[in-house]
């Protein structure tokens, strides 16, 4: 075992029984303890199953030659892959994912595996965590471990270079090879647009859905107790009413939404097909119809979607700006909350004036924390498209150059 | 022989049609299965294989049943790899998050 992976361990034990001790000594030896106890084994399993990183073997070449081949290896196997430096992520499952290092050992280089989980993975992991308070997290992230090594056992192992110099340097002009990878990591993109657009759209859903019963109720307690009219004081007229409201206010919504969304998850999962099905063809060595596309345009045509893809994964990433979401989301509940016991509170107490007034300022820092978030995602847009264009253009001019003097 | 007005540039992704088909072919390919699989016409696929037959990516070869074939050169496969050389290398630069 490594030495990090055995710190790892011996340090979360350390916490582990440090923790239990704290509470033994301030609550006493009772169930409570017992609750705490197996709460902390689970949370620090949990801890150690996605963070411990186990030997997988040793592969002949230099750790960037090792992971330029395996990358190549499992894009023809049709996994998702993505590079990132001194080591690869592979999607094994939708859920389930698998981070491979390499580090230099002599002329070799030490292959080591990471459990890891895709975005998906993780939204269940946390949802999992928060709702049993850690119990039912640990059984799932001992799947993912166990998945991930079983994929690393089963199907990288067998792929690693043993001897000799790795096939990236052998076959580097190999024009298969290249379509392969420029296929794959157009379609990863294109394929990760439309699951951040396709989460964002059930989201928008979901929260368009708790919009609905929030405002339903707030107009409902607002006439029931603030107005003693004729027209409220009728049962029936008291559902129908902020019903009728309720609707109105949200139609123009789902409306929006539905028009936004619709034709860029279209968009992006064309795309994600149209790259997936080239790829499959090609990694099946065969040959193109005659009126088809050839895998070289594809992929220039799909290239230039690809800050359009970015930015569509950016938007969908709750993680990069999780601090901020979490902040504006807090503010949000406190000022609904505030705003739902200043208009209940309203003919019995002043109070509830102070209520209604922090509750619209903290809509309004609600807002400004918003504003400032799309300000600056807009300007990384920006900057993205730029970059990527210039980048295109720059090979663009280095080909026709090349064609002029052939 | 191909008589055809010279092309003064070609398009890129046009010329990568050409050459992508007959690295794909692998062997001789009669021309006008090379014009159906490049989908272009008559007067344009001649403009691009007199431009590729003038610089050496292709030559042409009689077969035995009287039909001229396009042959793709060592040469014409360099320049195919180069351009998807390229083309991968975009791609294989950082991405942003």
């Amino acid at each position: 075992m490594r030495r990090n992976n055995l710190l790892k361990i011996v340090s979360a034990t350390i916490v582990n029984v440090a923790l239990v001790a704290l509470i033994v000594k301030y609550a006493g030896a009772n169930l409570t303890v017992l609750f705490y106890a197996a709460f902390f084994m689970s949370v620090t399993l949990w801890w150690l199953l996605f963070y411990i990183i186990p030997h997988l073997d040793t592969a002949a070449g230099t750790p960037k030659e090792v992971l330029q081949d395996l990358a190549h290896r499992l894009r023809s196997g049709r996994y998702r892959v993505t590079e990132e430096p001194g080591k690869l992520s592979i999607q094994i499952t939708p859920l389930v994912a698998i981070k491979v290092h390499a580090v230099s050992d002599g002329a070799n280089s030490e292959i080591l595996y990471q459990a890891d989980a895709t975005p998906g993975g993780w939204t269940v992991l946390v949802l999992l965590f928060l709702f049993t308070r850690g119990f039912a997290g640990f059984p799932m992230a001992l799947y993912h471990f166990l998945k991930a090594r079983r994929f690393a056992e089963d199907q990288l192992r067998p792929q690693l270079p043993k001897g000799g110099v790795p096939r990236a340097k052998v076959g580097a002009g190999d024009i298969r090879d290249r379509l392969i990878d420029s296929l794959s990591e157009g379609h990863r993109l294109a394929a990760e647009a439309y699951e951040a657009t396709q989460s964002r759209y059930e989201d928008r859903w979901l929260l368009l859905g708790f919009g609905a019963v929030l405002l339903w109720l707030i107009l409902l307690v607002t006439l029931g107790f603030g107005l003693h009219s004729n027209l409220t004081s009728n049962p029936a007229y008291l559902l129908i009413i902020p019903s009728a409201i309720t609707l109105a206010i949200l139609a123009p919504s789902v409306w929006s939404t539905r028009k936004w969304f619709e034709p860029r998850i279209h968009d992006y999962r064309e795309w994600a097909e149209r790259l997936r099905k080239a790829l499959e063809k090609e990694t099946a060595h065969e040959t193109t119809g005659s009126l088809e596309s050839s895998a070289f345009e594809l992929i220039a045509q799909a290239y230039r979607q690809v800050p359009i893809w970015l930015e569509a994964r950016r938007k969908g990433s709750f993680s990069r700006e999780s601090g901020a979401w979490m902040l504006i989301f807090t503010c949000a509940i406190a000022a609904a909350s505030m705003a739902f016991l200043g208009i209940v509170l309203y003919s019995f107490t002043t109070w509830s004036l102070g209520l209604l007034t922090g509750a619209a300022a903290l809509i309004s820092l609600c807002y400004l924390l918003y504003s400032r978030l799309r300000k600056r995602a807009n300007e990384e847009g920006s900057r993205t498209l730029k970059d990527w264009n210039y980048r295109l253009d720059v090979m663009h001019q280095k080909m026709v150059k090349y064609l002029e003097e052939l | 022989m191909v008589d055809a007005l010279p092309l003064e540039r070609p398009d890129l992704y046009v010329l990568a049609r050409h050459l992508e088909r007959l690295w794909r072919e692998g062997e001789p390919m009669l021309k006008t299965r090379l014009q159906v699989a490049a989908n272009v016409n008559y007067d344009v696929f001649n403009r691009y294989l007199s431009w590729m037959l003038d610089r050496n990516l292709v030559v042409l070869e009689d077969s035995d049943d009287g039909h001229e074939r396009v042959v793709l050169t060592a040469k014409g496969r360099e320049a195919y790899l180069k351009l998807v050389q390229w083309i991968n290398e975009v791609i294989k630069e950082e991405l942003p998050k």
